[in-house]
């Protein structure tokens, strides 16, 4: 054998084994890290591939579906990119580079709807929401359930004390700040367990007046549109938009964030 | 004094506002009668008024099944003078025929001034049978523009003589120019009689020659001059910048205006008598030469006008990679707009930023003055002494007909050695702008940032969704064994009852330690004395009452089991006995009676020792 080939054999068998594709790799961990090698290099398909592998060998984390939103962008999947950056955020609310990418890839969506305008406290609701997250709001809940009861048990030691009213007090206090938070904190469960956004995933969408194709077209949105998910009904899902017009479309054309996270 | 002082300051008070409020965009909606014939027609005016005046457009076309539209909107300009301010208003009019009799209601019509939507009121009409027209007259005829100028007194309408009383003129300061130069160009209403308003018929213009129309309003400029012998106010109606592209000669057609117009009528009263004019301007013959060859340089770039070319630096000697800037002014009387951009020659080892422009410029009977400067950031990549060599522009004066080469002077900056790398300004070195130069998504998280997991959220996890009952069930338990310790302790009986136990072990410890291996008195004693000690805490019996009999009987009474009071009362009578006759306990080993105790002891407790 020549030596040209036989050291072109052996670069190609190097390049192998720095650049493993995706269905050589083996647990979640390392598919993620071989998806992020094929990112580097440009090859953004195999990259996805790598980290849907990840995603269905049970990897959860808001990185992953960072990349994966990456990877999506870069292959001009706008729809698929949204969706992948709003779940990252469902897991971490505070992941700044998913926030940035979202907001960059939504300049570029079709559709722009205005939302609303919110009340002082819907503003508020929005931040913890979407800044905060369910887990803060859990651990503050708890780290105050924690106070008030260390706080309560010294206030009961020493009722008959002369410092009980200020023990009192701050156990007041304390409470009502641990009943608010757990107030918050209940609601931010509520919609984390009921709440159903779904992203659409398809380039140009009807939305119609019923669950069935001869129902008449209402309006149309476009891909990386964000919606709610009401009701499904045989295959198909009814989606209300930030402005409160809704309509039917079919269930796979819109895919919901929380599913499967 | 002070009294008129405050009354003035009062008027300022009351007028200010008003005047304020005079600025704004008004809508007025007005009809022609409020009672007509069912055959008649009746004219909806809206009369808009204000600095977006000319931009009003209707968004809401009116319907009415009461009323069918004859024709509408018809679009009308006016231009006021009072006072000699100009002010223009624009008036749509829709011309409708009632279709029943009756009280009726005249549509509201919805129009978008500016940033802001008005709607006009619905106004009562009355309609009759057959009609109340005037015989002969127009008041509602189908035109709309027919009465624009009618003010009402109507009694006289015989047209006077007003024909060299008003006309108009069209007048530049020059009529000779060169390719890229400008002028002012006027339309001028002449007139010794009072006017009540112009409305255009008719636009003028040409072809070739670029106009930018000129803002009227808010400018006092009426003057007088003399004609043929006659004093005639002028007031400007129309004003233009004129910007010739190419050359030749051109006649800017006439203007049309109809003029309303108010003539003495000779009344003891003096009340003025309105009739509608119309006048056509004359035509303005422009001639537009082109840049004479002979002369011209090849770096002629289109600047025409008088101008002076300056150059300045705000500091000559810098470090390298600092940054300085270098200003570039073109002041003077010309095309200013024609200059766009201006490129510093190229020096070795000074970088040149994109410069910023800042104008100053203002018109002045249409031409330009003012200033253009370029500000250039430079940055000296290198030591030692640079020269900035001059930056030079090619003007043509169409004053004298010469092309003239402006130049600024030379400048050099001494540049000693920086601890800045050649390639970038950095930040603090100077007005270095940033600039950004494209937009991307971050890049994804690979290295050490990475963080994998499953991702399921803290509030979803068992173990912490635990922690919340088990923090209350925590404190409720140390609340009720910290009671139930308070309560022990609030009744000594108690206290020394449950305490009974662990004293007797602890004391059954330190005995254990300290015997040896044969009986000792002091072994003996310290048992029997913790014996007196747990009975006395745990049964109440008190030291004169251990005797067999009695101990037997309380212990008895306390439920405890016979076989446990009997090795009780065998073990005391044994240590009793050892202090009359050492030898009851010589063949016993210490361990055993710790034993026993300790048996005993757990017996006593109900198992708990």
């Amino acid at each position: 054998m020549n030596r040209p080939l036989t050291a072109i054999a052996i670069l190609m068998l190097l390049a192998g084994l720095t650049l493993p594709v995706a269905g050589a790799v083996s647990g979640p961990a390392e598919a993620v890290r071989a998806g992020n090698r094929l990112y580097e290099h440009g090859r953004y398909r195999e990259a996805l591939d790598a980290y849907h592998q990840a995603e269905d060998q049970g990897e959860r984390s808001a990185d992953l579906f960072y990349n994966m939103g990456n990877a999506a962008y870069r292959l001009g999947h706008v729809g698929q990119a949204v969706l992948c950056y709003e779940r990252a955020l469902w897991l971490d609310p505070g992941h700044v580079d998913a926030r940035f990418n979202l907001d960059f890839v939504q300049q570029q969506l079709v559709d722009k709807i205005p939302e609303p305008e919110d009340s002082a406290v819907g503003r508020f609701w929005n931040w913890l929401l979407a800044r905060v997250g369910v887990d803060v709001v859990a651990v503050i809940t708890l780290v105050f359930l924690t106070l008030s009861a260390m706080v309560g048990v010294i206030f009961l030691r020493r009722r008959h004390t002369a410092g009980r009213r200020v023990w009192g007090a701050l156990a007041a206090v304390i409470l009502a700040i641990t009943l608010m938070s757990g107030g918050v904190f209940g609601a931010m469960v509520w919609r984390a367990e009921t709440l159903r956004q779904g992203i659409v995933v398809v380039r140009e969408l009807d939305v119609r007046s019923g669950p069935a194709d001869d129902n008449p077209v209402l309006f149309s949105v476009h891909e990386g549109l964000k919606v709610e998910v009401n009701a499904r009904v045989r295959g198909w899902v009814q989606v209300v938009l930030p402005n409160g017009w809704n309509g039917w479309v079919p269930g796979k054309s819109v895919t919901v964030v929380q599913d499967g996270l | 004094m002070i009294k008129r002082v405050a009354i003035g300051i009062l008027l300022i008070l009351v007028v200010l506002p008003l005047s304020l409020l005079a600025a704004e965009n008004t809508v007025k909606a007005t009809v022609d009668s409020r009672k007509i014939g069912i055959n008649d027609t009746v004219t909806l005016r809206l009369t808009v008024e204000g600095p977006d005046a000319m931009s009003a457009r209707v968004t809401a076309a009116p319907r009415s099944a009461d009323f069918r539209l004859v024709s509408g909107p018809n679009v009308s300009t006016q231009f006021r003078f009072i006072n000699g301010r100009a002010s223009t208003s624009k008036v749509l009019s829709y011309v409708f025929m009632p279709t029943r009799q009756g009280q009726l209601n005249l549509p509201g019509v919805s129009l978008q001034v500016g940033d802001r939507t008005f709607t006009s009121q619905p106004v009562a009409v009355e309609v009759v049978a057959g009609s109340v027209a005037p015989s002969g007259g127009n008041r509602r005829s189908a035109d709309p523009l027919a009465d624009l100028f009618d003010r009402g007194t109507g009694t006289d309408r015989r047209p006077a003589d007003v024909a060299d009383d008003v006309f108009l003129r069209l007048e530049a300061p020059k009529t000779t120019l060169y390719v890229g130069e400008t002028t002012g160009l006027a339309l001028l209403i002449y007139y010794r009689v009072s006017v009540t308003g112009v409305e255009l018929q008719q636009k003028g213009g040409v072809e070739g020659i670029g106009f930018e129309q000129q803002n009227l309003s808010g400018t006092r400029q009426l003057e007088e001059r003399q004609v043929n012998g006659k004093i005639y106010k002028v007031q400007p109606v129309m004003k233009w910048v004129l910007y010739p592209s190419r050359p030749g000669q051109f006649d800017i057609a006439p203007w049309v205006l109809r003029i309303g117009v108010e003539t003495s009528s000779g009344s003891f009263f003096g009340f003025g008598r309105p009739q509608v004019i119309q006048r056509r301007s004359n035509t303005l013959a422009l001639t537009i030469r082109d840049y004479p060859r002979a002369g011209r340089p090849a770096d002629f770039a289109g600047l025409c006008g008088r101008f002076r070319l300056d150059a300045s630096m705000d500091k000559t000697r810098v470090t390298a990679g600092e940054g300085v800037t270098m200003r570039v002014t073109l002041s003077g009387t010309g095309n200013f707009r024609d200059i766009t951009e201006l490129a510093l020659p190229p020096v070795d080892g000074i970088k040149v930023y994109t410069p910023k422009v800042r104008d100053n410029i203002q018109l002045q009977d249409g031409v330009p003055r003012g200033s253009r400067t370029w500000e250039f950031v430079l940055v000296p990549i290198r030591e030692g002494r640079v020269r900035i060599p001059a930056v030079e522009l090619v003007a043509f004066d169409p004053a004298d007909g010469q092309y003239h080469r402006l130049k600024t002077r030379t400048i050099d900056l001494d540049v000693s050695p920086g601890a800045v790398a050649e390639s970038t300004p950095t930040a603090g070195t100077g007005p270095v702008p940033l600039e950004r130069k494209g937009q991307d998504i971050r890049f994804i998280h690979a290295g050490a940032e990475l963080s994998l997991g499953t991702g399921r959220p803290l509030f979803r996890r068992t173990w912490f969704v635990a922690l919340f009952p088990l923090v209350i069930v925590v404190a409720g338990l140390i609340m009720v064994i910290d009671e139930r310790r308070r309560r022990v302790r609030s009744d000594t009986r108690s206290w020394a009852r449950s305490r009974a136990g662990l004293r007797a072990r602890k004391a059954l410890r330190h005995l254990e330690k300290t015997a040896g291996d044969g009986i000792s008195d002091a072994f003996v004693q310290g048992l029997v004395e913790l014996w007196l000690a747990y009975l006395g805490d745990r049964f109440a019996i008190s030291r004169i009452d251990v005797t067999a009999n009695r101990l037997r009987r309380h212990l008895t009474t306390a439920e405890i089991d016979g076989e446990t009071v009997d090795r009780l009362l065998e073990l005391l009578n044994r240590c009793e006995g050892h202090r009359y006759a050492p030898a009851v306990l010589e063949q016993t080993r210490p361990a055993e009676l710790v034993t026993t105790t300790r048996d005993l002891l757990a017996r006593l407790e109900g198992g708990t020792i």
